[in-house]
Order: C-alpha cells, then sequence, then structure tokens
C-alpha cells in the first residue's frame, strides 16, 4: 500500500530497526506501525490509515522509542514517526510505559463514547470494541456525565452521523479532503465539543462518502441502508466484483439468509485500493426487485402469461429456427455470458449481426474497439504517466475509480490532466485539469503528447465522427497509449468475447478468412457467416423495416438506444432474456428469466484488459445464467453450442487464446450529421447517480444524486432571456429546469442524460433543441 | 501466590514422586463387605420412590427454572428488546434469530433507536442454558417457569415475538406509541419510568 | 420304576395333552410374572417404581411388549441363511419348555378323576434327560450367531456359547453328589430323597456351585456381559426383530424359570413343605403342595433378580476364568470328598475315621488359601516400588497452591497504575 510501482522501480534504501526485540530491514520512509505490521505486531489505532496521510490525532497508537541508546522522554506516536536506523521500538508488547500510555488514552476515548453497542452498527467488527478489549483497560474511572449531542442526524441521505460515537480521528475528513476531493465534512468546535459536521444546507453529496463509513473505526459514520440489518456474525462474506462502471473494483458482498445486506469495498491495490463509489457500494437492490421474473413467459393473445421451460424453449425456437435475426447484448454481460451469446450468433442463428452497445454508437467505434481489442493500458500507465488527456469522459461520473487514480497520480506524482470537455465540471476541478473546449478533433490535436502520456477516451466519442480515428492517429504518432473507458462493466468483455458485428472472439476480424477458419475448427462447425453484422443502430432499423425478423435482446434498456425502438421491437419477434420486467419485455414475445450478478459466476474485464473474476455470491440454484439459458436454447434448435454453462463457456473462450493475426483495419470517420432546427446543440453525459435501472429501489442512494441543472454560456443566457431557469424544447417533449452559468461555448446547452427531470430520451432523438426562459 | 507452571529445580519433583504412594489393599474386599451390597439393595426396595406421578403430580419448580423465554417490557408498555442481536450471539445452539429495525415517530416499539422487528426462538434447537438471559443488556430477555412445550410440528417449536412478549399489564400502553413526555432512553434504562402517561396511549 | 412313574404310566394319553398344557401354560404365565417382577422389583431396588401405567401395577406391561414384538416387522438380513436364522430361536424356545417335562410341580393330586401328579413324565434319567436338553438348547444361540450373517451376533453367539457350555460342565458337576446321594437321576426319587433334609443344607458347596453356575448358564447378571449392549450390541441376537425376538427373550426366561425349577427339586425338596410344616402337604386335595413349589422358585427368581440388581457385570474372561479355574476344580474336589465320605456311609466305617477325614480334608483346604493369600500378596508387594521419571517440560509444584487466578498483565498494570 505504501510502495507503488514507482517506488520498487528505483532501488530502495533499507532501514534496520528493532522493534520488540525482533530486528527488521524496512524501506527508508516507512512508519513505525506499518514495520510493526510487517513483523505481525498490531499496534491499536484509530486515525491510522494506510492510504490516509498520517496526522496522529488518537494518540492510541503510543509506542516506547530509543534512538541511538536515547530514550524519548515520553511515548510517541508510531503511526507519524518514521523509522530511523538503530531505532529500538517497544509497543505495548514489551513496554510497561507504551501498555500504560495506550490504556490510558482508551480511557479517555471512552469517557465520552456513548454505552450504545448493542444498538450500534458497527458492534462486531469495531476497532473501538476489539482494541479496548485487547490494549485497554478493564475498568473506566470516569464518574462523571458523558457529553450528549442529538442523535443520529442525516448528513445525507445514505450517510448517518451519530457525534457522541465520533473518536474524532479525522479519518473522513482527511479521505474527503485528500482522497476524493469533496470537502464537504470537517470538524467543527473544539474540546469535548469538537464534532463532525457538514456545511449548512449542503449535505455530504460526494459520489464516495460510502468509504467514510468503511473506514470510520467507530459507528459514529453509518449507511441507512445497512441500519439495523443485521450483525457480523450473521453474514456471509463472499469477495464479488462490482457490475456497474467498467472499473471493475473487488468488492466483499455480505449475504444473511439469501439476502445481500451490503457491500463493501474489497482491497486490492491494483485496480481500487480499498475504495469503490456509491453507486457500487449501494446499488443492488435491482436483484430483488418486485417485478424480479421467477418462470419463462410468453405472449398469449397479446398478455405475458407463465409458462414451463420446454414451452418456452420451443416457442422462441421455432420463432428464431431459420429466421433472419440479430442479437443486442447490452453492456452488462459477463464474458462467459457475452461469448455465449455471440457463439448462439454465429452458430445457431448464423449471423454476425451482434452488437453489445447500447448506446449512441457508430462503425468507427467497430474498428476503434477491433484496434484495442487484446490490448491493454492499466492503472500502473496511469501511476507512470507524466499527463493523461482525457477524451469525451468524465471520470467522476463515468468511472470513478479511474478518477480517484488521477486524483491521487495529481497530488503525489504532479501528474497533469487535460480534458477535450465543453465546460469544467466538478470532477476537473478536482483534478485541476486544463479544459480545452471546442471542436474535439482540433482540440486533441493541439494537445502535447509524448510516450509517456496516456490518453483515455470515453464512449462518447462515438457521439463525434472522426474523434476516434484522431485519438489512434495521436497516439501513433506520439507513443502515448490509448485506454477505453466505456460506461458499464460488461462492455469490454463483451469486445474480447466478440460480440460485434465485425470482430470475433479475442480481437479477430470477421473480415479475415484464416479467423473464421480458425475459430471454425475450435469450434467444430462448418464455416462462419463471412457477412461483416450490422450495428445496433442498422439492426434497429432492419428490424422495424422486416428485414430483420427475430430479435434476441439481453439486458438493454430501450431508451438508451441510439434510435426509437419501439416500433422495431413491436415489429419484430423478441425473444427477451431479463432480470425483471422491463422496457423491452412490454414487447417481448417470449422472456427467460436469467440470474442477476450475485447469482452465477463470471468474470468481468475492466476498462484495463483485466480480468475480473467471482464467485456466486447467492446459491439459488432456479435462476440460470444467460449461457446455461442460450445452451438449452441452441440444443432446442439442435445445434448445441458445445458448453452447458458458465464454467465451460469460459474454459472454452479461455482455451481460444489471442490473435496475433492481422487486426481490423484503422477507422475511417463516418459522415457528420448536422442535425437542422433549433436554436441551441444539446450535450449531456450519464450522471454517476440517475435513473439508471441498476439503481432501481434504494431511495438512500437515489437521494444523494447530484440535482440536476442545465448549464448555458452567459453569452446563451443573456441572448435569450434565461436567468433562473431554462425551458428545453424538443421534438418530443420539454425539461424545464434550473439553469447555472458557466464558462463554456454560446449555443450549447448542457443537461443530465437520464436524471430527474431530466430525461433526455423524452425529448427526442435529435441534437438540436430550442432554448428559453422559464418562468 | 499463582498456578505458575515451573521447571523442577534440583530434583526436588523426583525426590517427592518416588516416595510411593501408599496404596491400601489392592485385591476383592471381603466376602462379608460383598455381602453388605446385597443389604443395601434389599432396603432400597423399601424406601420412598423417587418417581414423579407427572402428568397427576406435578412437582413445582424452582424459582430461577429455566422455562419457556419471555420478552419483557418497561411499565408503560414499551418493549425493553432493542433488537441488539446479542441473545442471538451469544446462543450456542443458534436457536435466536433476531431482526432489528429503527424506531420511527409513529413506529415506536421500544425506547430509543432501535428494537426488534422480528424476534424468534426455535425452542427444537434451544438448550435451555440461559447465555441469552446473561448476555441481553436491557434484561428483555428472561425464562418463564413454563416448561411444557412439547408440540407435534416444527413450525410450532419456532415461537415468534408475539408468542414471547409478555402480556400486557393493567396500566400499560400497548405500543406503537411515543416515550413518557420528556424522557429519554437512558431514564428507561434507569428505571425512572414507573407508569404510562396519559399522553401515550389508552392503557389496558 | 418308583411309585411315581408307574402312576404316570397309568396316565391316559388326553390326561398327559392336557398336563402338557398346563405345563407350557404354567411357563408362559411364570414368564410373563418373571418379566412383570423383575422390572418392578429391579426398579424398586433402585428406588423408582417400574412399569406403572399399562394395566394396574403394570401388570399388563409384558403382555404389551409381547403384542408390540409381534406386530413389529420382521426383518431377515440378506446376508442371513433363512433357514436357520429363522430356526434358531425356534430351537431355543422349544428346549427350554421342553425341560419341564420332568420337574414335579406337585405332590399326589387328582385331575379330573384321575389320581396323578402334576409332572408331566418321569423317566429314570430325569437330570440327565434335563442336561442334555440343555445342551441342545445351546445350539439355538450359537445358530442364531451364526445365521445372522453379521459380525456382531457371530462374536455374541460365540461368547455366549461358550460361557453356557462352561457354566454348564460345572452345573452338572455339582449335580453328581445329588447323584450320588439320592441314589438315583430321577427327579422324583431325588424329592422323596428329601424327606428328613434338603440337599441344600447336607450338600451346601453344591448348592452354592448349582447356584453360581445356573446364573452362568442363562447369561444373567453378572454373566451377562454376551448381552450386554454397550459390548457386542445385542449379541446373539441382534439381528432379530419382532416375534423371533421375542421368541429368544421367552427363552431366556423359561430357562431362567426351568434351572430355578431344577434348583427347587435337586436342592429345596421340590414341592415338600418346609420342615415341621408337613401336614399343609395334603390341603387342598394335595394341591397346596403346588404353592410349596411356586414359593421356592419364586425365591429362586427373586435372587435371580436381586443379583441384577446389585452385582456389576463381570468380563469375560474373568467370569470364563472363574468357571473353569474355580467352579469346576472346586467341583471336582467336592465330588471326591463326597463320594469318600458315601462310601464311608455305605460301608459303615467308624465315626472316627469320618471325622478324621473331614478334619484332615478342611485343614487341607484352610493350608491350602493360606498359601495362596500369601503368594498372592507377596506378588502384589512386588509392584509397589514405582520409579517415576519427571519429565522435561515443566510440570505444576507438588504441592500446588490454589488461589485467585490473576491475568500476569493485569496485574503489572494493576502495580504500575497504584503507582
Amino acid at each position: 500500500m505504501t510502495l507503488t510501482n514507482n517506488e520498487v522501480a528505483t532501488s530502495v534504501e533499507m532501514i534496520t530497526l528493532t522493534i520488540d526485540g525482533f530486528e527488521v530491514a524496512v524501506p527508508k520512509g516507512t512508519l513505525i506501525i506499518r514495520a510493526a505490521e510487517m513483523l505481525g505486531i498490531q499496534v491499536p489505532r484509530f486515525c491510522d490509515h494506510p492510504l490516509l496521510d498520517p496526522v496522529g490525532a488518537c494518540r492510541q497508537c503510543l509506542v516506547d522509542v530509543e534512538i541511538n541508546g536515547r530514550a524519548f522522554p515520553k511515548p510517541q506516536a508510531s503511526c507519524t514517526m518514521p523509522v530511523e536506523n538503530g531505532m529500538v521500538v517497544k509497543t505495548q508488547l514489551t513496554s510497561p510505559v507504551a501498555a500504560k500510555a495506550q490504556q490510558g488514552v482508551m480511557e479517555l476515548l471512552l469517557i465520552n463514547h456513548p454505552l450504545d453497542c448493542p444498538v450500534c452498527d458497527k458492534g462486531g467488527e469495531c476497532p473501538l470494541q476489539n482494541q479496548a478489549m485487547s490494549t485497554g483497560r478493564g475498568e473506566s474511572r470516569f464518574t462523571g456525565v458523558k457529553r450528549t449531542f442529538p442523535k443520529p442526524i442525516n448528513i445525507s441521505s445514505q450517510v448517518l452521523l451519530d457525534r457522541e460515537r465520533c473518536v474524532l480521528c479525522a479519518r473522513c475528513t482527511r479521505f474527503s479532503d485528500q482522497i476524493s476531493g469533496d470537502p464537504f465534512i470537517t470538524l467543527n468546535e473544539r474540546g469535548a465539543l469538537q464534532q463532525v459536521g457538514i456545511y449548512e444546507k449542503e449535505p455530504f453529496e460526494s459520489y464516495f462518502s460510502g468509504n467514510t463509513i468503511q473506514i470510520c473505526p467507530v459507528g459514529a459514520l453509518t449507511g441507512a441502508a445497512y441500519r439495523f440489518r443485521s450483525r457480523p456474525f450473521d453474514l456471509v462474506s463472499t469477495p464479488s466484483v462490482c457490475e456497474h462502471c467498467a472499473s471493475g473494483c473487488a468488492l466483499r458482498t455480505d449475504v444473511r439468509r439469501g439476502v445481500v445486506l451490503r457491500r463493501l469495498a474489497g482491497d486490492d491495490a491494483e485496480v481500487n485500493e480499498e475504495w469503490n463509489c456509491d453507486k457500487g457500494r449501494w446499488a443492488f437492490q435491482y436483484a430483488t426487485s418486485k417485478n424480479r421474473l421467477t418462470t419463462p413467459l410468453v405472449r398469449v393473445d397479446g398478455r405475458l402469461v407463465p409458462t414451463s421451460w420446454p414451452d418456452a424453449l420451443a416457442t422462441a425456437a421455432a420463432m428464431l429456427e431459420g429466421k433472419r435475426s440479430a442479437v443486442l447484448t447490452g453492456g452488462r454481460l459477463t464474458v462467459e455470458d457475452a461469448y455465449a451469446y455471440q457463439k448462439f450468433a454465429r452458430t445457431v442463428l448464423g449471423t454476425n449481426d451482434i452488437d453489445f452497445r447500447a448506446r449512441s454508437a457508430s462503425e468507427e467505434e467497430r474498428a476503434f474497439l477491433g484496434q484495442i481489442a487484446g490490448t491493454s493500458t492499466s492503472n500502473a500507465d496511469i501511476d507512470a504517466a507524466g499527463h493523461v488527456v482525457l477524451v469525451a469522459f468524465e471520470p467522476e461520473e463515468e468511472s470513478p475509480i479511474v478518477f480517484l487514480r488521477l486524483r491521487r497520480n495529481v497530488l503525489s506524482h504532479n501528474l497533469t490532466v487535460s480534458t477535450v470537455a465543453p465546460f469544467r465540471s466538478a470532477g476537473s476541478k478536482k483534478l485541476n485539469a486544463t479544459v480545452i473546449k471546442g471542436d474535439e478533433i482540433a482540440a486533441l490535436s493541439g494537445v502535447q503528447l509524448d510516450a509517456h502520456s496516456v490518453i483515455l477516451v470515453g464512449e462518447r466519442a462515438a457521439r463525434t465522427p472522426g474523434l476516434y480515428s484522431a485519438v489512434l492517429e495521436a497516439s501513433k504518432k506520439s507513443g502515448a497509449k490509448v485506454g477505453w473507458v466505456p460506461r458499464r462493466a460488461g462492455e469490454r468483455g463483451a469486445l474480447e468475447a466478440g460480440a460485434l458485428g465485425n470482430l470475433l472472439p479475442g480481437g479477430r476480424p470477421v473480415s479475415d478468412p484464416s479467423a473464421r477458419v480458425d475459430l471454425a475448427s475450435a469450434w467444430d462447425s462448418s464455416t462462419l457467416p463471412a457477412e461483416i453484422g450490422r450495428t445496433s443502430d442498422e439492426i434497429i432499423m432492419a428490424a422495424s423495416e422486416g428485414t430483420l425478423i427475430s430479435l434476441v435482446v439481453a439486458g438493454v434498456d430501450i431508451d438508451d438506444l441510439p434510435v426509437d425502438a419501439r416500433a422495431a421491437l413491436q415489429k419484430a419477434f423478441v425473444v427477451s432474456f431479463e432480470i425483471r420486467e422491463s422496457s423491452v419485455t412490454e414487447f417481448a414475445d417470449v422472456v427467460f428469466p436469467v440470474a442477476a450478478v450475485v447469482e452465477k459466476s463470471g468474470t468481468f474485464v475492466n476498462w484495463e484488459g483485466r480480468a475480473r473474476s467471482f464467485d456466486r455470491v447467492l446459491d439459488d440454484v432456479s435462476k440460470f445464467s444467460d449461457a446455461r439459458v442460450l445452451s438449452m436454447l441452441a440444443k432446442e434448435m439442435n445445434r448445441p453450442l458445445g458448453f452447458g454453462g458458465t464454467a465451460s463457456a469460459g474454459k472454452e473462450l479461455h482455451a481460444l487464446g489471442p490473435w496475433d493475426g492481422a487486426r481490423v483495419s484503422a477507422p475511417t470517420a463516418g459522415p457528420k450529421s448536422v442535425d437542422q432546427g433549433g436554436n441551441a446543440q444539446l450535450i449531456s453525459w450519464r450522471m454517476l447517480l440517475d435513473l439508471g435501472s441498476l439503481q432501481e429501489d434504494e431511495p438512500h442512494l437515489a437521494g444523494t444524486a447530484r440535482k440536476a441543472i442545465a448549464r448555458i454560456s452567459a453569452g446563451t443566457a443573456q441572448k435569450y432571456g434565461i436567468s433562473s431557469a431554462i425551458k428545453i424544447s424538443g421534438e418530443a417533449g420539454v425539461i424545464t429546469l434550473p439553469v447555472e452559468i458557466t464558462e463554456m461555448q454560446d449555443d450549447l446547452v448542457w443537461v443530465p442524460e437520464n436524471s430527474i427531470d431530466s430525461q433526455i430520451r423524452t425529448l427526442g432523438k435529435s441534437g438540436r433543441v430550442t432554448i428559453g426562459a422559464a418562468s | 501466590m499463582s498456578n505458575e507452571l515451573v521447571p523442577s529445580k534440583d530434583g526436588a519433583l523426583e525426590r517427592a514422586a518416588q516416595e510411593s504412594i501408599p496404596v491400601s489393599n489392592t485385591g476383592p474386599a471381603s466376602l462379608g463387605k460383598q455381602s453388605q451390597g446385597f443389604g443395601v439393595t434389599f432396603a432400597t426396595m423399601f424406601k420412598k420412590v423417587n418417581t414423579e406421578q407427572y402428568p397427576e403430580e406435578k412437582v413445582p419448580t424452582a424459582p430461577r427454572f429455566h422455562g419457556r423465554h419471555q420478552l419483557n417490557r418497561y411499565p408503560d408498555g414499551l418493549e425493553r428488546c432493542i433488537g441488539c442481536e446479542l441473545c442471538a450471539w451469544a446462543c450456542p445452539a443458534d436457536a435466536i434469530y433476531v431482526e432489528g429495525a429503527s424506531n420511527t415517530e409513529d413506529g415506536r416499539f421500544s425506547p430509543g433507536e432501535r428494537f426488534g422487528r422480528v424476534y424468534q426462538i426455535n425452542y427444537l434447537r434451544c438448550i435451555f442454558c440461559g447465555l441469552c438471559i446473561e448476555a441481553c443488556p436491557t434484561r428483555a430477555l428472561t425464562m418463564t417457569n413454563e416448561y411444557e412445550l412439547a408440540d407435534d410440528g416444527r413450525e410450532k417449536l419456532i415461537y415468534e415475538k408475539q408468542d414471547l412478549l409478555a402480556p400486557l399489564m393493567p396500566g400499560m400502553v400497548a405500543p406503537p406509541h411515543a416515550m413518557f413526555p420528556g424522557t429519554d432512553d437512558g431514564d428507561y434504562y434507569r428505571g425512572e419510568v414507573t407508569t404510562a402517561h396519559p399522553s401515550q396511549g389508552e392503557q389496558v | 420304576m418308583n411309585e411315581v412313574q408307574q402312576l404316570l404310566g397309568n396316565d391316559p394319553g388326553w390326561l398327559t395333552l392336557v398336563k402338557a398344557l398346563i405345563v407350557f401354560v404354567f411357563a408362559v404365565l411364570m414368564t410373563l410374572m418373571s418379566i412383570w417382577g423383575e422390572r418392578r422389583i429391579v426398579a424398586r431396588m433402585q428406588m423408582r417404581l417400574g412399569p406403572n401405567r399399562t394395566g394396574p401395577f403394570g401388570l399388563v406391561q409384558g403382555l404389551a411388549d409381547g403384542v408390540k414384538l409381534a406386530l413389529k416387522e420382521d426383518i431377515i438380513p440378506k446376508a442371513a441363511d433363512a433357514v436357520v436364522f429363522v430356526l434358531a430361536p425356534i430351537i431355543a424356545a422349544t428346549t427350554c419348555f421342553m425341560a419341564f417335562a420332568v420337574i414335579p410341580m406337585t405332590g399326589k393330586v387328582t385331575l379330573f378323576g384321575h389320581e396323578t401328579t402334576m409332572q408331566l413324565t418321569d423317566l429314570p434319567v430325569g437330570v440327565l434327560y434335563i442336561l442334555a436338553i440343555a445342551s441342545v438348547g445351546v445350539y439355538g444361540i450359537v445358530l442364531a450367531g451364526w445365521s445372522s450373517g453379521s459380525t456382531y451376533p457371530l462374536l455374541g453367539g460365540l461368547r455366549s456359547s461358550a460361557q453356557v457350555i462352561s457354566y454348564e460342565v460345572a452345573m452338572g458337576l455339582s449335580l453328581v453328589a445329588v447323584f450320588l446321594y439320592a441314589g438315583s437321576m430321577s427327579t422324583s426319587d431325588i424329592i422323596e430323597a428329601q424327606n428328613k433334609i434338603w440337599y441344600a443344607i447336607v450338600l451346601f458347596p453344591s448348592f452354592i456351585i448349582y447356584v453360581i453356575s445356573m446364573v452362568g448358564e442363562t447369561n444373567r447378571a453378572p454373566f451377562d456381559l454376551a448381552e450386554a449392549e454397550g459390548e457386542l450390541v445385542g449379541g446373539f441376537h441382534t439381528e432379530y426383530s419382532s416375534l423371533k425376538f421375542a421368541l429368544f427373550f421367552l427363552a431366556e426366561y423359561v430357562n431362567i424359570i426351568t434351572v430355578s425349577a431344577l434348583a427347587t427339586t435337586l436342592f429345596l425338596g421340590g414341592y415338600h413343605a418346609l420342615p415341621g410344616l408337613t401336614f399343609t402337604e395334603s390341603w387342598l386335595g394335595g394341591y397346596f403342595t403346588f404353592f410349596w413349589f411356586l414359593a421356592k422358585v419364586l425365591a429362586f427368581l427373586f435372587f435371580f433378580i436381586w443379583l441384577r440388581g446389585t452385582l456389576p457385570r463381570l468380563r469375560y474372561d474373568q467370569f470364563m476364568k472363574f468357571g473353569w479355574k474355580v467352579l469346576i476344580p472346586a467341583s471336582l474336589v467336592w465330588i471326591m470328598v463326597v463320594s469318600t465320605l458315601r462310601v464311608f456311609s455305605l460301608q459303615g466305617t467308624s465315626r472316627a475315621y469320618v471325622l478324621a477325614f473331614v478334619v484332615g480334608a478342611i485343614l487341607l483346604g484352610l493350608g491350602g488359601t493360606s498359601v495362596y493369600d500369601r503368594t498372592k500378596k507377596r506378588k502384589a508387594g512386588e509392584v509397589t516400588a514405582l520409579v517415576y521419571e519427571a519429565p522435561d517440560f515443566a510440570v505444576p509444584q507438588i504441592p500446588m497452591s490454589v488461589s485467585t487466578f490473576v491475568v500476569p498483565s493485569a496485574a503489572a498494570s494493576k502495580e504500575s497504575a497504584s503507582e
């Protein structure tokens, strides 16, 4: 944790010291408390955290220190003192002075600490409890009255603060200040009345507030979603992986009696260290929502009727057999499931019409992704970079852990961040980023890049034709690395699995006959379709025209699709694989219930290309993974897939191996579509916490979402007489929002893409809108 | 003076052990002594038997008998149980299942922040050891003297909260209701609330 | 042919059948009663009531158990030899009933107008017949153990049968003295010979040896290791269920009654009244003797139950050793003494020689036992010198002082805190 790749690369100076009689050599700059941990000696502590700067606030980690024969007159805080040569440290195990000092500090901390253990959520996993038992006194000498505060208070809809329990370790304030950059909480007042407080009327709405709950050593900061639900001994913990964004954070999922109660951030120094974002922490209630599907459904007389598996499989097989079909997988699949879908499309349906992009997509992006597949740009590259350029990518909203890593490097390694964006967002502010406004391609060409640079391009680059090509150009010219950071966890994995019209698994191009032969032989099938498949909007267009008869649709939200898909879904036969009733099942003819991420094992590939495997958390054998249902359907259609479930699918994909042949040819910019009409160009992107379907049924989390506001420049506001609220009218609807004047180009209006009061799907699909003042 | 383990010093231990411990009289007892055993059994035939003729005679139990559990209340009717799960934690047989929940303004079941929303004791697992009683911080859980719990179905022997709650005595108000005006949970814990206030609701 | 034999020889066939039925019913009723008695009496000896719910005083308990056993599922293990498996309990049960044929239960009585005794038949070698039947009864055990096709019954059967035949030898030898004195092996003759004095008094050692070996023969406590559940599950009857098990159960109890009845007949004068109360023998038309017989059998039954309630179980090797190394040699020695005395009495030797012989025998016995005791003491004395080697690791101080246990670090902190 203190060692990063940078420090390991250079030779490290080692210091020898003695702790409790054991001689040990540690790198220079190691704190005494860390050195003791390396020996297995736990010095009690509250404020110390390996990822936060040392502060010495709680004074619990006192040890006896002696340098060169001269003992310090008082015990020292081991969390703030780095090691020295010849230092002799005695912890509470060998020094009665240190033991007594620690007991004294513990006694002082417990003076005002309320007797809340039976009602406190931290009970059972509380460092204060554990350390009071291990290094505290048995009895207190305090006979006064404890100071009280009204409690608990909500400092956001998700985080509850109990000021009586706070031991003033300042971990939460230091985290908010140093790591997440959201200084919404501070320590106020002094003495016994010192307390954690928020700015008045500014709730603790940081995207990382959940981490303060996890690092708080007492029950002062607790989560409202988990409040009183369980005790640690009731929980069965399983390591898992976040299914939301493409960072692939390691998580620990806690289950009580078959119900997921909470998810904590897992420790993975290379990906997310010990942090995760609020969405990954709390947005998991979708799997147990009321409209969860439990049986297959078949549409009879216009209504969806529950039926048996054989019946549903037979009906679906009849709909797909011999008919021109396409597959829309969505970006939420595990690698194994995506592999199953693309194999199903190619061997059973005989088509390359498969696309995982349920969002603005382009042909150019497919070619770009063909270059990306199989490559890896990792967090270590960001750590080693001197300059990172963000293109069409808002890290705080789209991939928060990347944001945290960028911020850490900005603060510690003088990383410079430039972002090609229309205005300076909150995240950009926290990264001290240079914002390059205006035409993105031109902006990119003007940025200084070298071999130590990293370009992080987001999925919104598909909205600007030519941007992906420009990124590749810039990277080739300067030697900078390119990282593609999509918004969803399953997109990179679907890319690696070949769930694209122009790509086979591992980056093999469809157009390359040797690749097709290679795959066909591995799959024991005669030939694979050679015609490059359609993109997602082409698929939908073809379905609405009638060229495509059937559609296989996995986890897709209709309104995310770039074109209006309702007519297409209405016309075509739709076989839907869904967790619960959704906008797609409204049009589906056969619905198969599939397992949520907690109910199956699998692998997500994060934006780096790193495989993140996880085991099933809930043992519910009635839930089948997508791969399993597809294999049943393939068997029904007499073209078995050759595997029965996720484990065997994963093995098969792994056995295919990477492709070392020629890649897909470089992308060419498509035509620039210029929308007409209106008086302003609408730009938007998705906020981290919004009306996304995986965040349903969690009102506490939704309460911390950032309020939707519209941003326009001062010039635009003046031109149209907009002062406090703006009315945005599109072809299909109207949005009214409060306005914030932002330094940006004129005639642009930015709104959140899918937040409360701000769903641009209601405006229609055009990028041009008419803005005006709202009363 | 402590039970310290010390290594033996200068052979004192060996010397002490080698003085052989006198064993008195190895070998069978005399015939006379053995016949005394017969006398014992014969005489026992005429002693009063220990058998209790249950169910005709039910011998009363001791005052602190470990019987069925009871969830107690405060004198104003609020439940003592705060849903802390310490009893479930202490139970060696995993017989107790507790789910806590927050007290709200209009749904207050116990003083303080937390109450036991779900409380189950599985009497097929319970070994009546009383560790849960010892663990309870508010004296919510105690044991009655009722031992006639036999039943013929598994579900019937999982007692829910309503089966275990102490009955409402006269003067109590059935929860949910507010705390005694002007008090907090500390006052309840210290026993300073002895009656129900008219504002809390209708008394039983 | 003695008087009784002549009397019984004149029995019409139907009367024999009736008597057979009476004997059978008597045996079964006695079994039920002994089961009830055992459970209630052993319970009382353990300061508790026995069964008292089925019927008044639990009298119906035995019947209830029998009915329950009859209604249970009849299981024949797959590895069992089915024919022998079914045959074994039948052998065991029938042989013990057969032994009752020669036991005289009353003196001369009139039954349905015929003068007869309640003895099914009388053979000149009646007791030999009983011994023979008992030997055949061992087959029941051995075959049961073997045919179960399972290890525990096999081992249990072998053990039980070994025990039974060992104690049978001792039993037979103890009866030799009775034959010598009575001059006949017929049960009625032996009873007649006990007119003056019971053989239990005259042949007291034989009586003791017989009583011990009858307990060992019937697999009863304290010699019941082969049946103890903690040892070999159920012994030879592990695999048996339902009626076949009930038959073994029945056979065991009838065996007990048989050997008690035999003891009564051979040592306690059978149906004769206590000396001094011989006038009661003619009451109820001679049927009162049956109560004397019954009383003596019940006394033995009580003795069996008393033994069971009092003594701990002997280990198998302990009681086999006892049977072979103590009982049989003692029997043999006693037989030699008895035969010598008998020869003296038959030849009319002078009192002096008899007295000298008896005193000499007693002195020899005392001397032998004292030598035996002294060797045992010497052997025991050699064992006391124990060599105790202290181990390398730390051991508690001897003598230990036990006081309030104080945690060392807490003690240290208390001291430092109080400074």
